[in-house]
């Protein structure tokens, strides 16, 4: 049984060392699609897609909080989630609805933010396969590695080194999963206080081009606040109503604030950060969501199968 | 904290079996006891620490009860405090388990509005039934009896004396690899285990325990969790009152199906596993159970520590065979509703108890003979598709769900096609097909492992009698067996680094919810 043991460990060992060795070299040599870049090539291929009559815009909040399909079968619209993640900052999210617009015509928009977005030094830079390897260190590198280390990243990365460039690979599918590898509830990431306690006046400004854009472009836009949980909800709650009221401030006839969010989640739901729902949950805020939606938006009844995109009546 | 993230993996769990070690070989078998016992709180208090008071209050009390009712020579008052200590029980998880669901109701039939929000702590039900039976059997045993060789003697037919010694007995509820989602333990299986540790025998313990761990880890990441994308979200639009197509709804059910069994064997295999790496053989809970020939003998190998918990503490004192037909359709009514406080776990228990009955009618009026060849297969298929066409309203959100899968199976949706299934990915298919194939032809976990004997067999349930030559009993495939030989150390080291590459996502085990 020692014997048994002994290979045991010794095998898994050089397995999970190989495998980061590869992932690291794939990493380091530029073979390999960094978080940012895999999920602006799904937005892109989305993008790409028939024309879409809702189309969610935000950070991760909103990207693991909306599941399309069951928001087509609330709203009875074709609905698509292009939400980016918090690294685009709030810029990310114009930057969408001028691209869904132009791409698949797309006249309604529900933006889902994170709570403290408007907190953040935003954008950031978010490392990109442009990005040279150089200015990358080893330590980066590795943690990089760590950070996508899977079965499927490690084929992709031996693929692309025996083509001997990055390949074309198929849809992406960023939000369908828990991208951090990060253990439930016990390592959530926690809002930071400070992002709550005071306003960045660049995301500010960010918010008030969404509110102009929609306003010029006769877009119907719906600001929310994304899922977040419950004790964040309540620890938070006068930074939060603070925010609300900048988002207030700005309204227009085109711009709204969705009232009564965040979505506040039990903690059965928390995801691998506390504004991320887990993703086989994301049911729940999606209902939460669409239902708020509706509401504003007073949708025609369900089976609306055949009630065509026209027929989309806008009260603002 | 979750078996299958990464800081049970390699934090707790390492640093915990390693101190263990050391103080079962320099310390004593009591300090070892202990410091087990505060490891366990700590592993539940990681995941919620506002639980822990509750368990503890849980644990105190039933010490006390079962000190008391070993305190009372006779028999009939004994049975007394007994009866208060059970209905204490009951009555606490009723209050944290079912007052908001009776609260909804109530405001629905009376129209008020009571609200009393009361958190489900985790793994209630399953220390409160293993805590249920240790009072029942310390009523029917001697008072007084040492707790030790109490129980090595009743060892065999799981029963168990009171015990003295509380570190041992907070051990024996707060075990943390069966404290959360059982199996659901007896007394006297446990306690002769924990006093048997020999430190000679890590080894061994850890060889046998990390294989089967590796193998449950391995069916709850790679099978139910890349089961759930496809049953999850049909389950979610017929919720959320959209129309589902035939298609998709069968789809939806056979995957959830799957997902059910594998995220709740799997999770069995790792609270096996874990036990082993402390000297602990858990009983057996899963044998096969979509192998059953019909739903009697399914229900002798899903979930068969409750099946056991049921027929020992409800469906004998109820009355047996006296009125089997009510009393087995009472039991699984009741059954269904320790699942969950909802309508449709009710429907879920009631379903299988009509289920039992008519099966128990036929075999009644036909007898029962062991189908072979076709009749067999005959029989494993429909003894399966039941089971799966009654696993929708366990996994309905709500009433409507139910309503709606039901027509949609029943070709009564006005949706067609299959959108769902379109986009279903190929690697969740894919686990689909091996799931089903692992399912109906693989040999499950204890008889793949037989030549250790890794789980306790349960009297009264044949599949669980597992060990050389009793492969086939337990519906496995004789040849294939593992042996601590270093092909199967290397086969389980790549098995378990390519389970840890996909932990990226760790998920919660669907039975945590109960």
């Amino acid at each position: 049984m020692g014997r048994y043991l002994a290979i045991l460990l010794v095998t898994f060992a050089t397995a999970v060392c190989g495998a980061l060795g590869v992932a690291t070299a794939g990493v380091a040599l530029g073979y390999y699609d960094p978080e940012g870049d895999e999920l602006v090539r799904e937005r892109a291929e989305q993008l790409a897609g028939p024309p879409v009559d809702i189309a969610f815009v935000g950070d991760s909040s909103a990207g693991f909080g909306v599941e399309e399909s069951v928001a087509d079968v609330l709203l009875g619209r074709r609905t698509e989630n292009l939400a980016l993640s918090g690294s685009f900052g709030v810029a990310g999210s114009l930057e969408m609805i001028r691209r869904a617009e132009a791409a698949l015509g797309t006249r309604v928009f529900i933006i889902i933010q994170t709570v403290d977005i408007l907190g953040r030094r935003t954008p950031v830079l978010v490392p990109t396969r442009a990005t040279p390897p150089e200015q990358r260190s080893l330590l980066q590198n590795v943690e990089m590695a760590l950070g996508i280390m899977s079965p499927k990243v490690l084929g992709r990365i031996v693929g692309s080194m025996v083509a001997g460039a990055p390949l074309d690979l198929p849809a992406a599918e960023f939000y369908d999963n828990q991208s951090a590898p990060a253990p439930l509830a016990a390592l959530v990431r926690e809002i930071e206080p400070e992002r709550m306690a005071s306003v960045n006046p660049d995301a500010v400004a960010d918010l008030q081009r969404i509110a102009d854009h929609c306003a010029a472009r006769d877009l119907v836009c719906l600001y929310a606040h994304g899922p977040l949980w419950a004790e964040g909800c309540t620890r938070f709650a006068p930074a939060i109503a603070a925010r609300s009221a900048i988002v207030r401030g700005m309204e227009n006839d085109n711009f709204h604030l969705l009232a009564d969010t965040p979505f506040c989640m039990p903690t059965a739901i928390v995801g691998n950060n506390t504004d991320h729902v887990r993703p086989a949950n994301d049911g729940v805020t999606t209902r939460f969501y669409a239902g708020l939606v509706e509401r504003a938006l007073v949708l025609p009844p369900r089976r609306r199968d055949a009630i065509r995109k026209a027929e989309l009546d806008i009260p603002f | 904290m979750l078996f299958n993230s990464y800081l049970f993996i390699f934090a707790y769990l390492p640093l915990t079996v390693l101190l263990h070690q050391i103080l079962i070989r320099f310390g004593t078998g009591r300090l070892a006891a202990g410091f087990l016992a505060a490891a366990s709180i700590l592993f539940y208090g990681y995941w919620e620490w506002r639980f822990v008071p509750i368990l503890a209050v849980s644990i105190v009390a039933n010490y006390l009860l079962a000190r008391a009712i070993a305190a009372v020579p006779r028999r009939t008052p004994r049975r007394l405090v007994a009866g208060c200590g059970i209905a204490l029980n009951l009555a606490a998880l009723g209050y944290f388990k079912y007052a908001n669901f009776f609260l909804a109701n109530w405001n629905d039939a009376f129209d008020t509005d009571f609200v009393v929000r009361v958190a489900l702590p985790l793994g209630i039900s399953f220390f409160t039934f293993q805590q249920i039976a240790y009072l029942a059997d310390a009523a029917r045993e001697t008072a007084d009896a040492n707790a030790g060789r109490d129980a090595s003697r009743d060892a065999g037919r799981g029963r168990g004396g009171a015990d003295r010694d509380f570190v041992r007995y907070a051990l024996f509820v707060s075990f943390f690899p069966q404290l959360i989602a059982g199996p659901i333990v007896h007394h006297g299986e446990m306690m002769p285990q924990f006093a048997r540790s020999k430190p000679s025998a890590w080894r061994r313990n850890l060889a046998v325990g990390s294989t089967i761990f590796i193998l449950g880890l391995a069916k709850k990441v790679l099978l139910a969790d890349n089961l759930a994308p496809l049953a999850s979200p049909v389950f979610d639009a017929a919720a959320a009152g959209g129309a589902v197509s035939m298609a998709d709804a069968w789809l939806a059910a056979l995957a959830y199906s799957f997902q059910i069994y594998f995220d709740f064997s799997g999770y069995s295999d790792m609270a096996v596993g874990l036990g082993w790496m402390f000297g602990v053989r858990l009983p057996m809970n899963f044998a096969s159970p979509y192998k059953a020939r019909s739903i009697v003998d399914f229900w002798r190998r899903w979930h068969l520590t409750l099946s056991r918990f049921l027929r020992d503490y409800l469906y004998i004192p109820l009355g047996g065979r006296s009125r089997r037909y009510v009393n087995v359709f009472v039991t699984m009514l009741l059954g269904g509703i320790w699942h969950g406080a909802g309508w449709t776990f009710v429907l879920w228990g009631a379903l299988h108890g009509m289920m039992i009955m008519v099966s128990q009618a036929r075999a009644s009026r036909f007898g029962q003979p062991a189908p072979a060849g076709i009749r067999r297969v005959r029989a494993v298929a429909l003894t399966f598709l039941l089971v799966m066409i009654a696993w929708v309203p366990f996994r309905a959100a709500n009433m409507e769900a139910v309503t709606t899968m039901y027509g949609a199976m029943a070709g009564l949706s006005d949706a067609a096609g299959a959108a769902f299934l379109a986009e279903a990915k190929q690697r969740h298919l894919a686990a689909l097909a091996g799931a089903l194939l692992i399912a109906f032809f693989a040999p499950n976990t204890a008889v793949f492992m037989r030549r250790v004997r890794p789980v306790l067999a349960l009297p009264g349930y044949p599949a669980s009698r597992v060990g050389a030559g009793a492969g086939r009993d337990a519906g496995g495939t004789a040849a294939l067996a593992w042996a601590p030989s270093p092909v199967w150390a290397v086969a389980m080291a790549l098995l378990f680094a390519f389970v840890v590459l996909n932990l990226n996502a760790p998920s919660e085990f669907i039975y945590f919810q109960f």
